[in-house]
């Protein structure tokens, strides 16, 4: 029945000058499914793919094959990290800033598509990567290595936050995997067109809620959401605007650990100490230059009030959080 | 144009005053280290950057997309585009399947293929 169906394809389309690509149409047959049978018209007709094929982008086949796709799908982005690392030899301050809106954006269409459980090595790959070019780009920072491991993950955390709330706006995937894929299937359900059973999808939605980082961090009630502000569009009509609450919440969580971790106990005779702080001072002060900076491409070049109050809240708050000085209990809420 | 006329009557004055005439393609290439711009002229498909041209092929192929639905109708097929994945139901269990080797078992295909304007 499949190859009457490429039949009748070929008969309609070719006349019209449209042709299938011999490459690319394929038949994806499950692992445990038997093959068509050598010499049959169907394989005269298409391919077989064993293991996975590519629909819209989207890896589509076995666990191994979508998580070997979205390593390799990593790896073809460091070329482009590296380029824009590269570019600091000239500007510094907007290679930091195509970090953030081009390298970290790359992995966005797949983190949308690919349930989250098969995402984590790639993902842990990815955010290394831009957490890596990040202390790349200051072009005169000591080697990473050499930063005190609780520093370079402070620093980290302080990168990820989103400018509003004093950080580079760097968002991890580890936090926009899971959000983005609980955004997308919630849209999928929600649309008449496919009509996709629930239950089809139930593995991958707990998976997904399971993630570190999402069930401390989403609200338990709508109570709770509504709290903490998120409910403030009274529409969320969009996948993207679902997914940029659901990383709103989880932003505030990583946020709140920040605060709620210092002080940190790092021994004041360690030697890499000086030379971690050097390194969260970079990243700050790098955070710092971008709020104020960004404004001067207004034609009236007077401080956005949002970007003034993230350089306020991040130099008399966040950069003492990330110092590890302890903050008075007060200064939380700003 | 067939299909403008047939789905899109009101627009048929506009696309015959955008592909009516042929359309020049410039190219560029080097020989022996010379630039050389060559032209050939496009007289078939959509065109190059034109915002129309995904509108265009849809509405090419809409009639085919629909003459594959209503005859297969047990195939779940969404289109985008040029994309037509496909997706067959297992047969219920304990069905042959005479084309396929091995035993016959729960089978789920999923096929997608990019078309290529000839």
């Amino acid at each position: 029945m499949l190859a009457d169906f490429l039949a009748d394809y070929d008969c309609l389309a070719n006349p019209i000058g449209i042709h299938r690509h011999p490459a690319n149409g394929k038949l994806l047959v499950p692992t445990d499914a038997p093959l068509p049978a050598p010499g049959s018209r169907l394989l005269a007709l298409t391919a077989v793919a064993p293991d996975f094929l590519i629909v819209a982008g989207a890896c589509i086949g076995t666990d191994t094959e979508v998580k070997l796709h979205a390593l390799r799908k990593v790896d073809s982005l460091k070329t482009r990290a590296n380029a824009i690392i590269r570019l600091c030899a000239v500007n510094s301050l907007s290679a930091l800033e195509l970090i953030g809106q081009v390298a970290n954006n790359a992995l966005n269409y797949h983190l949308q598509v690919t349930p989250p459980h098969l995402m984590t090595e790639a993902v842990a790959t990815f955010d290394g990567m831009i957490a890596e070019a990040r202390l790349l780009i200051p072009p005169h920072l000591t080697p990473v290595s050499e930063g005190h491991p609780i520093r370079l993950h402070r620093a980290n955390q302080v990168a990820s936050l989103a400018k509003a709330a004093g950080g580079l706006g760097h968002t991890t995937a580890l936090i926009k995997s899971p959000c983005a894929y609980l955004a997308t299937t919630l849209s999928l359900l929600s649309d008449p067109t496919f009509d996709v059973p629930v239950c089809l999808l139930n593995d991958d939605i707990e998976a997904a809620l399971r993630l570190p980082g999402i069930s401390s961090a989403i609200p338990t009630s709508t109570k709770d959401f509504a709290l903490a502000g998120h409910l403030s569009e009274p529409r969320l009509s969009t996948p993207r605007k679902v997914q940029g609450k659901l990383v709103v919440a989880c932003d505030a969580a990583v946020r709140a650990a920040l605060l709620r971790d210092n002080p940190v106990d790092i021994d004041p005779s360690d030697p890499r100490l000086h030379e971690s702080n050097h390194l969260t001072l970079i990243l700050t002060r790098s955070q710092a230059t971008r709020s104020l900076s960004a404004s001067q491409f207004l034609k009236a070049s007077r401080a956005d009030p949002l970007a003034f109050a993230a350089y306020m809240r991040f130099y008399f708050l966040m950069l003492l959080a990330a110092l590890g000085h302890e903050l008075p209990a007060c200064w939380c809420h700003l | 144009m067939d299909a403008v006329c047939k789905h899109w009557p009101e627009g048929v004055d506009l696309i015959n005053a955008f592909y009516g005439p042929d359309a020049l393609v410039l190219y560029e290439y080097t020989v022996d280290g010379a630039g050389v711009v060559a032209v050939f002229v496009s007289m078939e498909g959509t065109r190059q950057g034109c915002v129309l041209g995904s509108f265009l092929f849809d509405l090419a192929m809409l009639d085919i997309y629909n003459a594959l639905t209503a005859k297969y109708p047990m195939f779940v097929t969404y289109a985008l585009t040029d994309d037509l994945p496909l997706a067959i139901k297992p047969p219920p269990p304990g069905t042959t399947v005479g084309t396929l080797t091995g035993r016959s078992c729960t089978i789920c295909w999923l096929i997608s293929w990019p078309t290529m304007i000839a």
